[in-house]
């Protein structure tokens, strides 16, 4: 087919998409901070670091003196080393952009995918918006961005695969083979293939058509391809024993907030209790056709993100471009939609685009390599003062501590950022060393009955805490214990010697 | 005695669901109402103000509950904690029955549909006035639906009958006439694509529904608190501290077992409407949703999403799976089978009720602080109790008039402030020791797991009295 002449304005305007792009980038800069309120990026930053630095991947633990030594499965060595590459450039600010990328990407990838399925542009840039609201629960500059990012390039080329399309095969394999070494997420991608697997073979069964089918074989064959893939890792088939291991502890998913089933009473579990309303208000009022595997996509991820907020991100980017064959019966319903539709179309034929997001994502990472803060306070790329114990971990510096320490562990990854290698934690949000090291945090955390036995078990000399935790009133009336520092976020205590 | 398999599996059905819904009493509010029954009957007066906290005492109260709070303590005289649970599991199974009635496909489609909503909805059941709701919203959904079927005015005449009772036995009437307002703007909407006009076909409905609806809003002003009631739901739906603080106002925990089934119906209620070919009416889809909506919000709505979501689940599958019509009378040699099962099910529901009564103590000792309490009505300490929020109910019943109790599950008449002050004094904030000086309080009763106790060990003021695996009573020095 002849390419349509484009005349040179048509490179220099931007289309929707690329708008989506800025429009996500650029928001993402704005609230940048936002991405450092977990500490696990700390931990991230450090491993990263390290592999730059020796160009080997640890498999073993190093930060944490409890399990020092242990195995321990570089689960998103890659991802780490993406992260510190902008870490090393920019310092936070590189992790802001390499966030703000992937998550651009990503939903440009979606607003592709609702155009594909016959979405109009006006619809799908709001659903891509929508989608891309119902992810920011789970903005933070984690390796869980890859997975989105991966996500939404899987599922698209299953969906034209399913179809009879021609994708080459060769592209799942290589999907998977990034995704396992850079999240734990890559598991689910056998979940959407089950899905695709099962809905072409109710469709053949229903029409009474012969199981065996090309698409099925292709189905299969990538399929299996992508699983030997997944084994190409630095800890081969441990990486599915750890992941299988973390997703079966009922102790672990009560523990950890986001693995928590959603609060509808918050803002962001609001928006998913909408989407689902609105999913099924839409079913009911749609006369589109839908395959099996789209209504077990539907249902499949409806029940992963009732059961667990972190599953609502890809709960969206596979749901939302379903969406795309309600958007387009709208058409015939709003003529002026349709009217407007045909003439973005018809401008947007004449254009080429790209140039804008790039542009804009250069000129962005020029000003934070020259100092300009584009965050929306103004103070640079930090971690926050009142969730972490940035001026506790300041004081330690200026105060070097001997022996072991105990802290609390959603600030494990902080502390590894701030203090290792002189210092070793006990603990961080990473959890691979079991439960009964978890339950002993817990319960040294809270005091509980025999919270002294373990402080003697690990030899513990002192303690960083929240200020406002129960172990904390308790050492402030133990006579074995003193109080060093005290600010509104944390204490730090010292065992009498 | 000749049963077809249908009736049989029916039948089974509701022995099942009546099995089901026996339970020993455990709702920490149950023990207030109860009180609250026996103040009405033996004052013969409705308490407009509260007689059982010290903190809150003369405040205006909104006993919205009265008359089922008359019927909770007529039941105890009469017949104990057993009669209690078996009249309440009468209730849960009659309100199932009525959805069973709305829903097509029975017996089977629709039994299976509505064991599931039964067992979503499960989690929520007791002797708890809310199960009167629950009934009360099954019938107004039957009657409306019928009418909007036949467009026989009968179905309406007990709508306003049933609202008259509804007011005075809970707040929740306010569902009643949201129902009402439903079907009329839905005989509004087909008025209006009929023509509009006076002669239009569908007018005669819009004034019977709207007519009904004014009869009911006027009998909703028929109770002890006249107007007051008619904001009184809202503001109780408008509360952050119930919101925030009150388990039954969480949304469910998908994490827990019991709320399993909501995933489920959930699940197939998504499932049946993508790939089912029967389309729901406006009404149907509003009441899904609204109410799945709610019970998402709050785990204490899901009985009212089954009870909406069943018939519309029930009516998606009967499009898509063959309804299994047998309506031939039962095999000879099920003859004697087939009520030989249904006296072997009842059987079984005599055994779980003797079982559940057994149960009744064992359960008051797990929820609540019963020694602790006996060794309060034992040895008469003065001054005034500090008490856990959900043990408040307990108090009351076991030692009011003598003690009065700090807070206990009236969360409305608290409000949002008063019950921050508890929250921040139950955690050991500072400054917890001059309020406890400023009410007057000699007596704190707690959960071994609460801050404050951990304060309290820790104080020379205070000393522990009595202790065990449930709580800790203390007593000022």
């Amino acid at each position: 087919m002849q390419r349509k002449k484009v005349s040179l304005a048509g490179y220099f305007l931007p289309r929707l998409q690329d708008l989506i792009f800025i429009l996500i980038f650029f928001f993402v800069l704005r609230i940048g901070s936002n991405l450092f309120r977990d500490g696990d990026p700390g931990r991230h930053i450090v491993s990263g670091e390290i592999i730059f630095n020796t160009l080997t991947i640890p498999t073993r633990e190093l930060f944490l003196y409890p399990v020092q030594g242990q195995p321990s499965p570089p689960y998103a060595w890659l991802a780490e080393v993406i992260y510190v590459a902008g870490y090393k450039a920019l310092g936070l600010g590189g992790l802001v952009v390499v966030a703000a990328l992937l998550l651009s990407i990503t939903f440009t990838l979606v607003y592709n995918e609702l155009m594909r399925r016959g979405a109009p542009r006006l619809l799908s840039a709001l659903l891509t918006l929508w989608a891309a609201s119902l992810t920011a629960i789970h903005w933070l500059a984690r390796p869980h961005l890859f997975s989105f990012l991966f996500m939404a390039l899987l599922v698209s080329r299953l969906t034209r695969l399913a179809k009879g399309e021609n994708v080459p095969l060769w592209q799942f394999p290589l999907i998977l083979l990034l995704w396992a070494n850079t999240h734990t997420a890559f598991i689910f991608a056998f979940l959407v293939w089950a899905i695709f697997i099962v809905g072409n073979l109710w469709e053949s069964f229903a029409a009474r058509l012969r199981l065996d089918n090309p698409t099925l074989r292709k189905l299969l064959l990538s399929a299996i391809l992508s699983l030997a893939a997944t084994f190409i890792n630095p800890a081969g088939w441990r990486l599915w024993k750890l992941v299988l291991t973390h997703l079966s502890s009922s102790y672990l998913s009560n523990l950890i907030s986001e693995y928590h089933s959603p609060n509808f009473h918050d803002i962001s579990g609001l928006a998913f209790l909408l989407t689902i309303v609105a999913s099924i208000l839409a079913l009911s009022l749609s006369n589109k056709k839908h395959t099996p595997a789209e209504t077990l996509l539907l249902g499949a991820w409806t029940a992963l993100g009732l059961y667990a907020s972190r599953d609502i991100p890809l709960y969206a980017i596979v749901t939302i471009p379903l969406w795309a064959g309600y958007a387009r019966q709208l058409l015939d319903v709003i003529p002026p939609l349709a009217r407007l539709e045909r003439q973005i179309e018809s401008l947007e034929r004449q254009l080429r685009g790209m140039l804008w997001p790039v542009v804009v994502s250069l000129v962005c990472i020029a000003l934070l390599a020259s100092g300009v803060k584009l965050d929306a306070a103004q103070q640079g790329y930090a971690f926050n003062t009142v969730e972490y114990p940035v001026s506790a971990v300041d004081w330690i510096e200026s105060h070097p501590q001997t022996g072991n320490m105990f802290n609390y562990f959603p600030w494990g990854g902080y502390l590894i950022y701030r203090l290792w290698p002189q210092y070793e934690m006990f603990i961080d949000g990473q959890f691979f060393y079991g439960e009964t090291y978890i339950r002993q945090h817990q319960q040294v955390l809270t005091a509980e009955p025999g919270w002294e036995a373990i402080i003697q078990q690990y030899d513990i000399h002192w303690a960083l805490l929240p200020a406002d935790s129960t172990l904390a009133k308790v050492l402030t009336k133990e006579s074995g214990w003193f109080l060093l520092y005290q600010d509104q976020t944390a204490v730090v205590f010292r065992l009498k010697e | 005695m000749k049963f077809t398999i249908r009736q049989l599996f029916a039948i089974l059905l509701f022995v099942a669901l009546f099995d089901m819904a026996l339970r020993p009493i455990a709702d920490a509010d149950f023990w207030w109402h109860l009180r609250t029954g026996q103040l009405i009957v033996e004052t013969r007066t409705i308490p407009l103000a509260d007689p059982f906290s010290f903190t809150n005492l003369g405040k205006p109260w909104i006993a919205h509950e009265w008359l089922v709070e008359i019927l909770i303590y007529g039941l105890f005289r009469l017949g104990g904690f057993g009669l209690l649970i078996l009249i309440f599991a009468a209730f849960i199974t009659a309100t199932f029955y009525l959805v069973y009635l709305r829903s097509e496909g029975r017996p089977y489609i629709a039994g299976f549909v509505l064991l599931l909503g039964a067992l979503a909805s499960a989690p929520t059941w007791g002797v708890r006035p809310q199960i009167i709701t629950y009934l009360f919203f099954a019938s107004f959904l039957l009657l409306l639906d019928r009418y909007a079927v036949t467009c026989k005015a009968k179905y309406l005449i007990p709508l306003p009958f049933l609202m008259l009772l509804w007011v005075n036995l809970h707040a929740a009437y306010a569902l009643g006439i949201a129902l009402v307002g439903l079907y009329l703007t839905g005989a509004v909407f087909e008025w209006i694509k009929a023509g509009f006009g006076i002669k239009a076909p569908r007018l005669r409905e819009v004034f019977l529904l709207g007519s009904i609806l004014a009869i009911c809003l006027l009998a909703t002003l028929a109770n002890p608190n006249g107007l007051r009631l008619l904001t009184y739901p809202f503001e109780t739906l408008s509360s952050q501290a119930m919101q925030q603080n009150i388990q039954e106002w969480f949304s469910p925990d998908f994490h827990r077992s019991e709320w399993q089934p909501l995933l489920w119906l959930i699940l197939a209620l998504i499932g049946a409407g993508l790939l089912g070919r029967k389309k729901l009416s406006p009404v149907n889809i509003l009441l899904t949703l609204a109410f799945g909506y709610l019970a998402l919000h709050s785990m204490r709505h899901v009985p009212l999403f089954a009870i909406a979501a069943v018939p519309a689940l029930a009516e998606m599958l009967s499009a898509i799976l063959p309804n299994l019509d047998n309506t031939r009378p039962a095999l000879v040699a099920l003859k004697w089978v087939n009520p030989l099962l249904v006296v072997v099910a009842i059987f079984v529901v005599i055994v779980q009720f003797t079982n559940v009564i057994q149960k009744q103590a064992t359960t008051e000792k797990e929820y609540f602080p019963t020694a602790a309490v006996d060794w309060i009505a034992h040895n008469h300490p003065t001054g005034n109790i500090f008490n856990t929020y959900g043990w408040g109910g307990y108090l009351i019943w076991r030692l009011y008039p003598e003690y009065q109790v700090y807070i206990d599950g009236r969360a409305d008449l608290y409000g949002d402030a008063f019950i921050g002050d508890y929250l921040r004094i139950e955690s050991g904030s500072p400054g917890w020791e001059a309020e406890l000086v400023r009410d007057n309080v000699r007596i704190v009763l707690l959960e071994p797991t609460s801050s404050l106790v951990w304060e309290l060990r820790h104080s020379a003021d205070w000393q522990v009295v009595y202790e065990d695996a449930r709580s800790v009573l203390f007593v000022s020095k």
